[in-house]
């Protein structure tokens, strides 16, 4: 649990004062009450008695300690586009009636009602608890560290006569894991190595899908002796499995830059969006086969390398340092870093928008040095050019565009598969193919 | 900060019941103007005037210009009404305090939030039982003007005395210190 107790207990209004209401009804009563008399009109003193009883009340409804409040997002995470709930905790007091919020709509966080704003009646109820919960509920429509509030919260007394407030919440800042797009695939990963994915080998061993029935030998198994065959031949008989394998995946990110704009209101994504929800999908895809993942980040600003690893907790470790991806451009790249802990056998995947030409150069080095490499293409068609509005721009990318051309058809012609991303299916194609040609590269 | 500008933003994305509210005071307003009308010498341009004022409340009814425009509403029932007790002096305090009541709501919440329903219920019973209230004052003071009974300075000193008094007791109610802030 995220929770924060806010600077509201320094704050000048963290305490309950008179407020205009109250002083209206107290200041005509009086008013009423002294001209009534001063000049002898019952029909003034009259017109004040309402407000006299008004300003009597809310005297004697007067709350007599502070509440404490806070603001809690009970979630340590969120997905994109997955609702969660921002928390405003407000301690109960004697005599307080309404109790208001509201929230302001951080960068790339949508709350509800939009405004944020949220009133609450003390009932009879809330006032055996001993805080009072208002919840507004917030979803960060964009991955990445995102910030709920900050927001103020003040409450009133009956007759709204005195007002605790509005005192203001710190915001609590959420990390929003990239929702990994629907990715599925019926097609092995090449090169399986290890013994615990789910990739059938070629070779026989320990595993679950029947190879063939053949002779007992020394070391078999009593449990896998065929029965049947070995009554009706005389001699023990043993069915034997294929091994279960597992593979490599090397996600690389590449994060120089982000091009686009990511507006999930307007269904609009920038290629950093799809190469990150691309990565995370392709990364939970394998662990949920069982398969070793391991992921580099090429940034400036964050570099990341994480070790291969498989299970749900490293799935979560994927998605949160994924979530902590910001684009910035490097002057090299290290192919010796970029090499490091890739064996034989491992399925590298490079995910870049390929505006710059040194990441489909690394592909065509890793290639080359003898590796699997799939490059997928995260400028999708309807990421929106840089410099749009300029002229001149706009034809600098034009040429840029023909020259992004031309460099994919060479690093295709070295036998790199480059694949654009749309979503689900995407990879299906080139990994049947790698498969099938396990020596060569698909096409 | 745009004092302004915020009114605007207010208004642009006030809740309906917010409006509702709003709207309350500007009713209440024009009905105290129409029971002036009726119940004294005004003029009809009584109308005119606190419907402007009522407006002012309208925009504003977290400010002072709702307790200004009750004193207002106060000084012209005193010149424009000449008999010391009309019967319209009822209606026309129970427009006062729906004023009164519609300002202190619309002011304690932001003007965007949509107010719980048993909000509405609850002041309805309140405003009930101050009306019941304010009904007895007004038979009290019919009575007092019917009999007509002798007090002369006396009664005005022990009036004053009682204002006095009761302006002294409130004060030392709202400037007690409450207690210290919880944690």
């Amino acid at each position: 649990m995220t929770a924060h107790r806010s600077s509201a207990q320094t704050h000048p209004d963290n305490r309950w004062a008179v407020t205009h209401a109250h002083a209206r009804a107290v200041l005509v009563a009086s008013v009423a009450a002294l001209g009534g008399l001063l000049v002898q009109r019952p029909d003034l003193l009259l017109l004040g008695a309402p407000m006299a009883m008004v300003a009597l009340w809310s005297a004697m409804t007067r709350p007599s300690a502070v509440p404490a409040t806070r603001l809690v997002v009970p979630e340590s995470h969120l997905r994109e586009g997955q609702w969660g709930r921002a928390v405003v905790g407000v301690e109960m007091t004697e005599h307080t009636e309404l109790v208001s919020t509201s929230l302001i709509q951080g960068a790339h966080v949508e709350s509800s009602p939009k405004h944020g704003a949220r009133v609450r009646l003390v009932s009879d109820e809330d006032r055996e608890r001993p805080e009072l919960h208002l919840i507004t509920p917030v979803k960060p429509d964009r991955w990445g560290v995102r910030r709920i509030g900050p927001g103020l919260v003040g409450a009133t007394s009956p007759w709204g006569g005195f007002r605790w407030g509005p005192v203001p919440l710190e915001p609590v800042r959420v990390k929003a894991l990239p929702d990994p797009a629907v990715f599925d695939t019926g097609a092995p990963a090449p090169h399986p190595l290890g013994l615990v994915g789910l990739h059938r080998s070629r070779f026989p061993g320990e595993g679950s899908e029947f190879n063939t029935i053949r002779p007992f030998q020394w070391g078999d198994r009593l449990k896998r002796i065929h029965w049947a065959r070995s009554l009706r031949s005389n001699e023990l008989h043993v069915t034997s499995s294929y091994a279960d394998q597992d593979t490599h995946v090397a996600i690389i990110l590449d994060a120089h830059y982000d091009l686009g704009t990511s507006r999930a209101s307007e269904g609009q994504s920038s290629s950093l969006d799809y190469s990150v929800r691309a990565a995370a999908a392709i990364s939970e895809y394998f662990l949920h086969q069982g398969d070793r993942v391991s992921l580099q980040v090429l940034s400036a600003r964050t570099p990341l390398r994480m070790r291969a690893g498989t299970g749900r907790r490293h799935s979560r470790r994927i998605l949160d340092a994924l979530s902590l991806v910001q684009a910035q451009p490097q002057d090299e790249i290290d192919p010796r870093r970029l090499r490091r802990g890739l064996g034989p056998g491992s399925l590298v995947v490079i995910i870049s928008a390929l505006v710059a030409p040194t990441v489909l150069a690394q592909a065509a080095l890793l290639s080359r040095s003898g590796l699997q490499v799939v490059v997928i293409d995260a400028l999708v068609d309807d990421v929106a050019p840089p410099g749009e509005s300029d002229e001149v721009a706009r034809l600098g990318w034009r040429i840029r565009l023909l020259e992004r051309e031309a460099e994919v058809r060479r690093v295709r012609a070295e036998g790199v598969p480059v694949v654009p991303w749309r979503g689900p299916g995407s990879l299906d194609q080139v990994l049947r193919s790698m498969a099938r040609h396990r020596h060569g590269a698909a096409r | 900060m745009n004092p302004f500008g915020d009114l605007l933003e207010d208004l642009r994305s006030a809740s309906q019941h917010q409006w509702a509210l709003r709207a309350s005071v500007l009713l209440a307003t024009l009905a105290f103007a129409l029971l002036l009308v009726l119940a004294g010498e005004s003029t009809p341009w009584s109308l005119v005037i606190l419907g402007g004022l009522g407006f002012l409340c309208f925009l504003n009814p977290h400010s002072v210009i709702p307790g200004a425009v009750m004193l207002y509403c106060l000084a012209v029932w005193w010149a424009g009404v000449p008999d010391p007790f009309n019967p319209l002096a009822l209606p026309a305090a129970l427009c006062l305090l729906v004023l009164h009541t519609a300002c202190a709501l619309a002011a304690a919440v932001p003007a965007q939030a949509e107010l719980p329903k048993a909000l509405f219920g609850q002041y309805a019973v309140r405003l009930a039982v101050l009306s019941g209230a304010t009904t007895v004052a007004s038979l009290v003071a019919w009575v007092m003007v019917e009999l007509d009974p002798p007090g002369g300075l006396v009664a005005l000193l022990a009036g004053l005395v009682a204002l006095g008094v009761a302006l002294g007791v409130h004060y030392w109610m709202v400037t007690t210190r409450p207690g210290e802030p919880g944690t």
